[in-house]
């Protein structure tokens, strides 16, 4: 061939240095192909690192909203003021031959002249920002230099949150000043405060969540994200958070930005529909604090046809917006108030609080009495000395009565919380013969009928998705049927059962705690004719689709169990505790709301509190007696639509704090009622 | 026009040479084009590297139709003048206020509108006078006085162009003188003694780099020092460092090697299709260094930028071009057309094998252009006028 006659050529040297040519050339060929095609990923992998940095992109918090849509937890636009470094380069470079002015100088002078030149660019633009928009703002140091050597392809924060009038400012001049942006940023943000504090939940900052992306990306920088840590919030937090997104950053040798590529869109959260009905539950927030700012009890109004919490308060509570926004030194005491313990949630006995229930357990013990015919004959009476005492049979055994002397039927002996009465059908139904096993049975019986020690709310199976408890829960504590001994005491002694502690039990004392998500249960079962239902929070989770309204997964009422009782019992109970408000001598006629037929039981339990200090000869705990007072009640009576459970701890008596506050509550619930039918009533004229 | 034809014809172009001439300044102008792209932002048009060097190949190719037509047995009349000024140059640009410096290295000489860098041309002269001093009957080459003159004839360029410093430019004497002399007829035993004594003399240079300690080592200049270092893989701290002088010693290591790693996944990163004119990020973002992407390191971003196959075209047209040296050294009608067209071709094979070899990690770094693609007035110069010497001895063959 043309050029390869030479290596047919007689000239030896000609033909050996021909031939050295295209050996060294094969090995470059060789080398070249080694290179660029058998390793050339792993050249292209290492292009890519040292160019590109993945950033983190969180997504939208999906909103949390009440049962008419109004806000409970949602998302508000913050905007920032940042700095475009690498858009400031000319400026740089401008200043620094300003700054150096022709002298000569070697590497590391230079160096910190244009560390200098860079700061002070940075700086004079900051104080023009500020200027503008009304705000001092001074540009840390040391913070800008971090920044330049570590992030610079990141944006430079300036000022975060600013006002809507300095926004109006900031845009006007935004075009006279190189390199500056707006950024906006969503925040999470609770509009009511601390209204539903302990449903709610709260966030944290984190800016490394497990994230379920099947490509992990390696970040260099997360941009701040948040997590769920308590309530709803945190409960539901994977349904909320969404899916983070990444972005690429191309930069340049030195760092700089130079341009930017989206790989993986996040992928927004879903919004989550309550049951709460945020104008009841503000009323009820509003009663109980009416108490006293440091009440410590709790609201739930139940809807006792399908179970959904139309209030569910805990108090006292605390901000939500302040685990975003930050902690004064007030707040973080106020945090860590051991007395009034904000982190507990009383409605549903979060961190196994629970409380004795006092006489409302005198609803179970009438059900038990009625429906196994203890009592058969309701209008027969009993007579009350004023006090309980059976000489012959308990010798040992007395209690004092709040009720009066005098003669009791069912309904009186019901309304005045008579304990001589319900103590007379646990013992000794018939007055003559000892009969407190028989009562211990049919107590135990239909405490455990009504699941008290049970928690109320299951795991929900809706389309294959498995729906977590929405509260966190204690369970009280009922004793299991056939039960021999006692818990321990103090002192870690097993006891047997005694007639005396069969005669507590009756009236809600001794070996019972419930809490009040239990008793808005029992309340509602009351109301709704015997059927015990699974309370409701949540009602949808919109669906991570854009078609919200046809993908809504409605989560189902769920009935627990019937507990099948006679119409004559129902009908009973609804009139005894209808008595027990509206009569003029009933306990619970604090409650009384013109319009509105409600029914109601009052208690007053008495509990034991460690004072802190010990016998010094026995070294033995001491304790007190507080109150912890109670208000169970449905309205209205005909066809109820409400249950409420009202709970204050260290109150005087049920019906003296609980019963108003529960009225206040109805009366708002009478309001909202109206001004919805007027609204109802306005889209019907039109 | 006729007659511009008919004189187009009688210089005899061949056309295969002229068709590698053309494509590598084709490649050398779009990628010099590309590694200076920000340039057009801020300098005039006559500043930018791309402009220049196209006026560059123009200059060459108007000196090289001079070497075409003038026969190269008038022009090697004055191959021992030339050799002897191009001598006195080096000296010249060795003394402090003459010679200028750049890079730290004093090579170039300031004539206002560009640097002239004598050493580029220093290898031309240096052929045409080792061919003159090798035509000579083959008799005389067995005599060991002719072999020591023709070995001092390379040593003293290459001794004056090491002072610059530039050691890469100025070893490349001896392939070219080596070659030489085996084409011409010296026996093969006095080069096998000349080989054998300078590999041991490197071997031992090597040695004492990698491995002396500080008090042994031949006064080399530091940057030389770490460019074998880096090209041998070997910590730039010694073993008794402190940690301090570690930590220094790595990042002085991580800087010196930079430019070649960058190089390295540049070419590497092309692929087979590479990424496409004006795409490559190396150079776009400046990874691969701006002081060096058009010169030196020209081949990096022809590779990134397209990739196996570019390369593949580039080495083609290299190697026809080397080829056809040969063929015309083989078919040149005495030894001295014989001696200087080997002499061209070792020039420019060295350069080639010596450049492309640094990106790949066969060679160590040193400043050694490629002919033609990296940008430089006498790089282009020589190159352009050496080929048209090869033209020379092509056209001048049959004409007795």
């Amino acid at each position: 061939m043309f050029i390869f006659d030479q290596l047919r050529s007689k000239d030896i040297p000609i033909k050996i240095i021909v031939i050295f040519i295209l050996c060294c050339f094969l090995v470059l060929v060789a080398k070249l192909w080694k290179l660029q095609v058998s390793t050339a990923v792993s050249f292209q992998d290492r292009q890519e690192n040292q160019s590109v940095r993945a950033i983190r992109l969180p997504a939208t918090r999906g909103n949390i909203l009440d049962r008419n849509k109004k806000p409970l937890a949602v998302n508000r636009l913050r905007f920032d003021v940042h700095i475009y470094i690498d858009e400031l380069r000319s400026l740089f470079r401008e200043h620094y031959f300003s700054l150096k002015n022709g002298r000569k100088m070697n590497r590391s002078e230079q160096r910190r002249l244009g560390k200098e030149a860079r700061y002070q660019v940075v700086s004079n633009l900051t104080m023009q920002v500020s200027m503008r928009i009304g705000e001092p703002l001074v540009l840390n140091e040391k913070r800008f230099h971090e920044h330049y050597e570590q992030r610079l392809y990141m944006p430079l924060p300036v000022m975060q949150d600013l006002s809507p009038s300095q926004v109006a400012k900031f845009v006007e001049l935004i075009h006279s000043l190189p390199g500056v942006g707006l950024s906006v940023n969503p925040v999470r943000t609770y509009p009511n405060g601390e209204m539903a504090f302990h449903a709610l939940g709260y966030l944290r900052r984190d800016d490394n969540p497990e994230d379920d992306q099947e490509v992990q990306f390696s970040y260099r920088y997360r941009m701040p994200d948040y997590v769920g840590i308590d309530g709803l919030e945190g409960i539901y937090d994977r349904l909320l958070r969404g899916e983070a997104g990444a972005k690429a950053i191309r930069v340049n040798n030195i760092s700089y930005r130079t341009s930017e590529d989206v790989w993986v869109w996040p992928e927004s959260g879903r919004d989550i529909e309550l049951s709460i009905n945020r104008d009841i539950q503000l009323a009820a927030e509003e009663a109980l604090k009416s108490n006293g700012p440091e009440t410590r009890g709790s609201i739930i109004v139940m809807d006792p046809n399908n179970g959904d919490l139309l209030a569910l308060v805990s108090k006292p509570s605390f901000d939500s917006n302040k685990f975003i926004s930050g902690f004064s030194r007030e707040e973080i005491a106020q945090l860590n108030d051991s007395q009034l313990n904000r982190w507990i949630n009383r409605a549903s006995g979060s961190g196994n609080v629970a409380y004795p229930p006092g006489s409302i357990f005198k609803i179970i013990s009438s059900i038990a009495y009625l429906e196994e015919g203890l009592i058969n004959n309701p209008n027969k009476e009993i007579f009350n000395k004023g006090f309980f005492r059976n000489e012959q049979l308990y010798p040992n055994y007395s209690l004092d009565d709040t009720a009066p002397s005098g003669n009791y039927n069912f309904i009186r002996a019901f309304k005045l919380s008579c304990n001589s009465y319900f103590i007379h059908f646990a013992l000794t139904p018939d007055g003559l013969t000892d009969q407190w096993r028989q009562g211990k049975r049919v107590l135990i019986d239909w405490g455990n009928r009504f699941r008290l020690g049970k928690k109320t709310i299951h795991p929900l199976q809706v389309s294959g998705y498995e729906f977590q408890s929405p509260l966190r829960e204690g369970s009280g504590y009922f004793p299991v049927v056939g039960n021999e001994y006692k818990t321990k005491d103090q002192y870690g002694k097993k006891s047997r059962w005694a007639a005396g502690d069969v005669a507590n039990l009756c009236i809600g004392q001794g070996e019972i705690t419930v809490t009040p998500l239990q008793m808005a249960v029992m309340t509602a079962a009351i109301a709704n004719g015997g059927k015990l239902i699974q309370p409701r929070l949540v009602l949808s989770v919109s669906s991570s689709n854009e078609d919200t309204q046809s993908n809504l997964r409605n989560i189902p009422s769920k009935v627990l169990g019937d507990l099948n009782l006679k119409d004559e019992t129902v009908s009973l109970l609804h009139e005894a505790m209808l008595a027990d408000v509206d009569d003029r001598d009933g306990s619970g006629r604090g409650a009384r709301v013109s319009g509105i037929s409600i029914g109601g039981k009052t208690g007053t339990a008495e509990k034991k509190v460690p004072t802190g200090k010990f016998n010094p000869k026995t070294g033995a705990r001491l304790f007190r007696m507080d109150h912890i007072t109670w208000f169970v009640s449905f309205a209205p009576v005909e066809s109820p639509r409400y249950a409420m459970v009202v709970m204050v701890e260290s109150g005087a008596s049920g019906g003296k704090i609980c019963a108003p506050i529960a009225g206040r509550v109805y009366r708002a619930i009478r309001e909202v009622e109206n001004s919805n039918n007027k609204e109802g009533a306005k889209l019907a004229n039109r | 026009m006729n007659s511009f034809l008919m004189h187009f014809r009688k210089l005899r172009v061949d056309l295969l040479l002229g068709f590698s001439l053309f494509g590598l300044m084709f490649f050398g102008s779009a990628f010099i084009l590309s590694a200076s792209i920000d340039q057009y932002e801020i300098n005039a048009l006559f500043e930018t590297y791309f402009f220049r060097q196209v006026v560059f190949y123009f200059v060459g190719i108007t000196f090289g139709v001079f070497f075409v037509i003038v026969d190269y047995h008038r022009l090697s009349g004055y191959a021992q003048t030339s050799y002897w000024i191009i001598i006195l140059l080096l000296v010249l640009v060795l003394i402090p206020g003459v010679g200028e410096v750049r890079f730290g290295a004093r090579r170039w000489f300031d004539l206002g509108v560009t640097l002239v860098q004598p050493s580029e041309f220093a290898k031309l002269a240096f052929i045409f006078a080792l061919a003159d001093f090798l035509t000579r009957p083959s008799d005389e080459m067995f005599m060991p006085g002719v072999f020591v003159k023709a070995i001092g004839m390379t040593a003293l360029p290459f001794l004056l162009i090491l002072k610059e410093p530039d050691l890469g430019s100025s070893l490349v004497f001896f392939p070219i003188g080596t070659a030489m002399m085996f084409v011409a007829g010296v026996p093969l035993r006095f080069l096998g003694k000349f080989l054998g004594f300078s590999s041991v003399l490197v071997l031992l240079v090597i040695i004492n780099v990698l491995y002396a300690p500080a008090d042994w080592r031949i006064p080399l200049n530091e940057y030389q020092r770490h460019r074998l270092l880096v090209y041998f893989n070997k910590d730039f701290a010694s073993a008794d460092a402190t940690p301090a002088e570690r930590k220094e010693a790595r990042e002085l290591q991580r800087s010196r090697t930079h430019n070649i790693r960058q190089a390295e996944i540049s070419v590497g990163s092309g692929g087979l299709m590479g990424k496409g004119w004006g795409q490559g990020p190396q150079t776009r973002l400046g990874y691969l260094p701006k002081g060096v992407a058009h010169n030196d390191f020209i081949f990096s971003v022809i590779s990134e930028e397209t990739g196996f196959l570019g390369s593949m075209a580039v080495l083609s047209l290299y190697a026809i071009l080397l080829l056809k040296g040969m063929q015309i050294a083989d078919q040149a009608r005495d030894r001295l057309g014989k001696l200087l067209a080997v002499g061209v071709v070792a020039m420019i094979f060295c350069h080639v094998f010596v450049n492309i070899g640094m990106h790949l990690r066969l060679m160590p770094v040193t400043g050694i252009p490629l002919p033609l693609l990296s940008y430089g007035g006498s790089s282009v110069l020589s190159s352009l006028i050496a080929i048209a010497v090869l033209q020379n001895v092509k056209l001048h063959k049959n004409s007795y």
